[in-house]
């Protein structure tokens, strides 16, 4: 039996041990955490709902201890992989992309990726095991021996399936609990910036269309005015709150003013005095309900669009 | 909501390849110590402590445990609480989060987010309060327990909105867009007396309510009067904050999208039925001097507005800052620089600066010209 000074002297040295190896749990967690967060946040920057769904693979990829991310798409027909990156074999990535491609991962009873995405969750799938539910065409390509799978979740709907493995080494780090909540964080988040950089697209597609409608009108009010003969309307320009038209001499000042010359320079190209160009500024000014000269080129832009020229 | 596999499995994760040579080297040591046989399986951090457990055992039959072993555990099992409630905290607060996504107006969202907050957090007042025109106005409050004192403050709060004074705190963390907690409000300078007294803040924390580029508001919280907060609380704060604007903005886009399809609709069936009434009224003698009927009113501004298409990021990554390109994108919207100040909760002096610096960069001669080459490089034509 050990002696008492030597039992506590091991005591303490164990309990030393111990601290450490939970604070470098903490650190691992944490800085995982934030890893992600920062992912998520250039995500948000990236804009185009195309370009986030391309970059999100290599994002998480970057981010994360993962090897290998595959972002596909969740339709009736099955799954359709989007992205696919590869820390070591960005080749090899790309190859299994194209062959994934063609064709749908069938989402079927009782793959696993069929699970997740009728009742969305996270789970780590051992594609090696005797009995595994892993999808078979989707390992057979790929190749994954370990990995995880959560499901992309948009208002209650499962739009995509989110694979990531620890890389092609095989036999390599066995994927924990840690990775399962990586991905399900990064998931989250990715479906957030998606869907806001979605919704952000169609409203700009909705204002986009909608002035071509205003366009396709007010050609067809320029027809009419023709056809009533008598006076060609005025040159034109917006007016938004119901406002006066700017004249034709206005418009040319505006435009001059829109590439950033001064009066003097304006009065020398109209060949006029500039006091006549203040004059002409400070109509266009009041005629658009602007504030500044740089207020009056928003505001003819904005308003004005389906105006000629 | 997707539930992740084992989320509070902390300790569950293997260590690095030095920790855990270690971990085999001192368990070993341990077992031969104990007279126990060799363990064939590797060693993992459950057999670390069955050693601590024997090894303790052992040394408390023979003679007092000494004090340092004994402060050793404590301090461990003090960290061990701190990282467990740490994560716990934050997983709490996401899954309020999580609830209060499901609420579909913009507006309902931001009334409930006070009572969101303290359901999710160990926090127990909350204000939301809107940044209009560099004031901040409050919006909502809840006190736990949905105290009467709720309604009464909340008055109080909106007849005094505070001034977004350079020196204020609050204007400090939406300009820096972090999260803050204030220890010593009752005698901080930079604390809005007002406000304080009315809140009895000892503590509070505080967390800016950015959407996009925007400034929208700020979120207070505490534990009620006198009582301290940490820098957990702040961090919780803040993942609420980031939350909750990211929720709020997808409510918005989506609103604003069914908004603008009622307005069409209700527009086009407006000139279908007019255009019939027109074209199929039959000529009588007493038709003729009819008035124009004006199309319904479109909806007031605010409803729709806040919602910026941000595509010029992608314009103009690389040329100008984030910084500037807010500063453009509101001097482009006609803004002048006191209202570009107001929204950015920046100086006027930092407006011109940052104006200076794009006009360089667009090689543009003044404001009429860089909000020129903005418009066009958007798309928009331009005169």
């Amino acid at each position: 039996m050990a002696d008492a000074a030597t039992v506590q002297r091991t005591l303490v040295e164990l309990l030393a041990l111990e601290r450490e190896i939970v604070e470098a749990d903490y650190v691992r967690r944490s800085d995982a955490r934030e890893r992600v967060a920062d992912a998520i946040r250039r995500l948000g920057e990236v804009g185009s709902p195309q370009g986030i769904l391309e970059r999100a693979a290599e994002e998480l990829g970057t981010s994360s201890e993962f090897g290998r991310v595959l972002i596909g798409e969740v339709r009736a027909d099955g799954l359709h992989a989007r992205a696919l990156w590869s820390e070591s074999d960005s080749e090899g990535a790309a190859a299994a992309l194209d062959e994934l491609r063609p064709a749908p991962v069938p989402l079927e009873y009782p793959t696993i990726e069929d699970e997740v995405a009728r009742r969305p969750r996270t789970e780590i799938v051992d594609a090696r095991a005797a009995r595994s539910r892993a999808a078979r065409r989707l390992s057979d390509v790929l190749g994954w021996e370990e990995y995880v799978v959560t499901a992309l979740v948009v208002q209650g709907h499962t739009v995509g399936l989110l694979h990531a493995d620890a890389g092609p080494v095989s036999g390599g780090r066995p994927l924990d609990p840690l990775d399962a909540e990586v991905a399900s964080r990064y998931a989250e988040g990715l479906t957030g910036v998606f869907e806001r950089a979605v919704l952000r697209e169609m409203l700009q597609l909705h204002h986009h269309e909608l002035r071509s409608g205003v366009e396709w009108m007010s050609a067809r009010l320029g027809q009419l005015a023709g056809d009533g003969a008598s006076a060609s309307a005025p040159a034109g320009g917006p007016d938004p709150d119901g406002g006066e038209a700017l004249t034709a001499r206005e418009l040319d000042v505006l435009r001059l003013l829109a590439r950033g010359q001064t009066n003097l320079e304006i009065a020398h190209a109209l060949v006029v005095r500039e006091g006549t160009v203040k004059y002409h500024v400070k109509n266009i000014l009041r005629k658009l309900g602007a504030t500044s000269r740089a207020d009056a080129v928003s505001r003819y832009a904005r308003g004005g669009q389906g105006m000629p020229r | 909501m997707s539930a992740p596999a084992a989320r509070s499995q902390i300790l569950a994760v293997p260590l690095d390849g030095r920790l855990q040579r270690r971990l085999e080297v001192a368990v070993a040591g341990a077992r031969e110590l104990l007279g126990l046989p060799e363990e064939p399986a590797p060693a993992d951090l459950a057999q670390l402590r069955a050693m601590i457990g024997a090894l303790r055992e052992q040394l408390a039959a023979e003679q007092p445990v000494l004090a340092a072993i004994e402060e050793q555990e404590a301090v461990l099992e003090r960290l061990r609480q701190r990282f467990e409630a740490r994560f716990e905290a934050l997983e709490r607060v996401q899954a309020a989060i999580g609830l209060l996504r499901e609420v579909t107006s913009p507006r309902q969202m931001l009334a409930r987010a006070p009572a969101a907050l303290c359901a999710g957090s160990s926090f127990e007042r909350a204000i939301v309060s809107l940044v209009r025109g560099g004031r901040m106005i409050a919006e909502a409050v809840h006190f736990a327990g949905s105290s009467p004192a709720e309604a009464s403050v909340l008055a109080q709060l909106r007849a005094n909105p505070v001034r977004l004074e350079h020196t204020l705190i609050e204007t400090e963390l939406l300009r820096r867009r972090r999260a803050t907690i204030v220890l010593d409000a009752d005698v901080h300078p930079r604390v809005d007396r007002a406000t304080a007294q009315l809140m009895g803040w000892r503590s509070y924390a505080a967390a800016p309510l950015v959407v996009g580029s925007q400034v929208e508001g700020v979120i207070h919280a505490d534990r009620g009067p006198g009582r301290p907060l940490d820098v957990l609380d702040r961090d919780v704060l803040w993942e609420f904050a980031t939350g909750l604007t990211q929720a709020y903005e997808s409510s918005t886009l989506r609103r604003t999208l069914r908004d603008e399809r009622d307005q069409m609709r209700e527009f086009l069936e407006w000139l279908r039925v007019r255009s019939s009434e027109l074209t199929d009224a039959a000529v009588t003698l007493s038709a003729g001097g009819h008035a124009p009927v004006a199309p319904p009113a479109p909806l007031p501004e605010s409803a729709t507005a806040g919602t910026s298409a941000r595509d010029d990021r992608v314009v103009f990554e690389g040329l100008l800052t984030r910084r500037e390109l807010d500063v453009l994108r509101l001097m482009a919207e006609g803004a002048t620089n006191r209202q570009v100040a107001d929204a950015l909760v920046i100086s006027s002096g930092t407006v011109k600066f940052h104006a200076g610096s794009i006009l360089r960069k667009l090689h543009a001669a003044n404001r009429a010209e860089a909000v020129t080459r903005y418009l066009r490089l958007m798309g928009m034509r331009v005169p």
